[in-house]
């Protein structure tokens, strides 16, 4: 029997496969394949399940900075003072930024096909007797797993 | 297992988990560290965890612009008064100033290019990545961390997203001189004034000299955190799948068996 299960990448997976060598599992029945290139499909915040490195902040920061800085001197001339002037020289600059980062990234995009997004990143086979299946599946399901398949084979 | 053990017969390694700091190559576009040490000279540097360079620029740049206030006399610039801009610049201090500065922005752009090259060496030659590291002074170990948590620790208090990444060498020594250029700045006590709708006293009690500083320190604060998170990521990933790969590929899965 073939247990088939797909995991993110993080810690669970290896509390996982810890808790099927404790429960008589060995390491030559455990099978994990990490994928080796996802599909290219950026998105345009990172977030802890995806971090591909293209984000809208790059632009953003710098002009952010820069109208800040503008703000703040002139606010020392104008009424509101420099703290406001600052800030929205700030939320100026970073809104500017993030609009020439946002249809630069957006014409990358369109360049790359796009396609649905998974957050699957490593696929894990257990091969067991069926009696262990439900074992198996059960430390699969609690340590987070996506998805978990069982597949009669001879072996088992 | 010890970082400098792991990695004593690798050519080029990837990552230095240490308790203090992890500390890591990574590619960026060359103009994006240039910037940052336009923005404030070291941060260029800090962003690649070079902190000897990184720190020591950056106090240079506190002493000097404070000396000679270039700051000052930027504001008075860019609002026109340009006699008072001449009027407050040092001359003791402000040529000190000027190759100091260039060359801070150059070495982040020369060193970018380098460590971009490194990278691509690095992540060929597969040096073990270390993921945890216990001493008698702390724990680290890798991650996956959510970039938009170290965003939001760095909005409400520049260094804290970087503590949360266990970059500590940049938390800390951000915190303190956010600390140092908020209480020269009076800062607060223009944000109370402003708050109460009192601009004009708001104004006055602002030490421009220092209050221009605090923009880019909040800059580099949001974005390098942010940054930082995600490259973490990435590193995480890499080092569980190739110990993946290396200890769970022994199963000999024979599909025609189905």
């Amino acid at each position: 029997m073939l247990v088939v299960s797909s995991f993110e990448q993080n810690e669970s997976l290896e509390v996982a496969i810890v808790e099927l060598k404790n429960n008589g599992i060995t390491k030559d029945k455990i099978l994990a394949v990490p994928f080796e290139k996802r599909r290219n499909d950026k998105q345009l915040f990172d977030s802890i399940h995806r971090s591909d490195g293209v984000s809208l902040f790059d632009i953003a920061a710098a002009l952010g900075t820069i109208f800040a800085v503008l703000g703040a001197s002139y606010g020392f001339v104008l009424t509101w003072g420099p703290i406001i002037w600052g800030l929205i020289g700030c939320a100026f600059g970073a809104f500017l930024g993030f609009v020439i980062d946002y249809f630069l990234t957006k014409r990358k995009m369109k360049e790359s096909i796009k396609l649905p997004s998974s957050f699957t990143e490593v696929v894990l086979i257990v091969e067991c007797n069926e009696s262990k299946s439900e074992v198996v599946q059960n430390i699969l399901w609690s340590n987070l797993a996506l998805g978990v398949a069982k597949v009669k084979n001879n072996a088992g | 297992m010890n970082n400098s053990k792991a990695t004593e017969n690798a050519r080029y390694y990837r990552a230095y988990v240490s308790s203090y700091n992890t500390n890591i190559i990574q590619l960026k576009t060359p103009w994006v560290p240039a910037w940052w040490s336009a923005a404030f000279p070291g941060m260029g540097h800090l962003m690649h965890g070079a902190y000897t360079k990184g720190f020591v620029l950056f106090i240079w740049e506190l002493v000097i612009n404070v000396n000679s206030k270039i700051n000052l006399s930027m504001v008075y610039s860019f609002t026109g008064q340009f006699d008072l801009a001449k009027e407050v610049i040092n001359t003791r201090w402000v040529l000190l100033y000027i190759p100091v500065y260039i060359i801070s922005i150059w070495d982040s752009y020369r060193k970018t290019v380098d460590i971009n090259k490194l990278y691509v060496l690095a992540s060929e030659e597969k040096a073990p990545i270390v993921p945890f590291n216990l001493t008698a002074m702390g724990l680290n170990f890798l991650d996956r961390r959510q970039p938009r948590l170290a965003l939001l620790w760095s909005i409400l208090m520049p260094g804290m997203g970087h503590l949360y990444l266990k970059r500590i060498p940049t938390g800390f020594f951000l915190l303190l001189v956010w600390i140092v250029c908020t209480y020269f700045s009076n800062i607060l006590t223009g944000l109370h004034l402003t708050l109460l709708g009192n601009f004009s006293e708001a104004t006055n009690v602002l030490d421009i000299q220092w209050a221009l500083f605090l923009p880019s320190l909040y800059g580099f604060a949001l974005y390098d955190a942010y940054t930082l998170a995600v490259e973490y990521n990435k590193l995480y990933k890499t080092e569980q799948a190739e110990y993946l790969k290396r200890e769970y590929q022994l199963y000999d899965l024979k599909i025609n068996n189905l």
